[in-house]
């Protein structure tokens, strides 16, 4: 999720992404009530744990973003 | 004795001789080595100051093309620290943005290694390695800031 999230940051200017070791810093797993890695969090209100297609993960944005998770498959591969 | 292992450093060489195409600048915001070797009364000395510079280092030897940076949060970097809101080191930056949007909060050993070298790849390549249906999706629906946290382990 660490290079996912890295590359969705570098296609998109809206996005940054984070990669944290919480081995390090267990003051923000603790925050983040991070119980297995990977654990992401986006914009502190969507959160998921495991590693998900890039797909989903765009779903995972788009609900933070307090959008409708269907409209990324407008436009179908022709 | 290097973190990054004779073979792996050779096999690292050649991969990013053909995969590296335009440089890639690493910002590596730490401690000074001797700042976190001293006990300051009521600060926490960082352990982990000195090998994340080894590594950085380790890794910018490996292609002339990755450019490493490195600052200095209690010195030179800390304004450099500021603007991007640098808030923890050991905390590498990839990449020329200049909020600093990708990062690395603590040092990438084990597995994270391989996340750094995809990066680093990714960016000189300048490509994504996203699909390109997902990536239109993005321009269109993404117009708010979205902060991506993920956390994990070294192994």
């Amino acid at each position: 999720m660490a290079r996912a999230a890295h590359a969705f940051a570098m296609a998109n200017p809206h996005i940054s992404a984070t990669v944290v070791e919480v081995e390090e810093f267990p003051e923000l797993a603790q925050r983040y009530r991070v119980m297995g890695v990977p654990k992401t969090v986006i914009n502190e209100t969507a959160e998921f744990t495991g590693a998900v297609p890039d797909e989903l993960f765009m779903t995972a944005i788009l609900q933070a973003l307090g959008k409708q998770a269907n409209e990324s498959n407008e436009q179908p591969e022709t | 004795m290097p973190i990054i292992g004779e073979a792996d450093r050779d096999a690292l060489r050649q991969q990013f001789e053909e995969s590296l195409d335009r440089d890639v600048t690493i910002k590596l915001f730490s401690e000074s080595e001797i700042r976190s070797m001293l006990t300051i009364p009521g600060r926490t000395a960082n352990p982990m100051a000195k090998l994340a510079k080894d590594l950085a280092e380790e890794l910018a030897e490996l292609s002339p093309k990755i450019k490493l940076e490195m600052y200095d949060v209690h010195g030179d970097g800390v304004e450099a620290a500021r603007a991007m809101g640098i808030d923890r080191t050991p905390a590498y930056v990839l990449g020329d943005d200049p909020e600093g949007r990708l990062r690395f909060y603590g040092t990438p050993v084990g597995n994270e290694f391989a996340t750094i070298i995809a990066t680093v790849e990714a960016l000189s390549q300048n490509t994504p390695h996203l699909s390109s249906n997902l990536i239109a999706a993005m321009e269109r629906l993404i117009e708010a800031p979205v902060h991506i946290q993920v956390f994990v382990t070294p192994t």
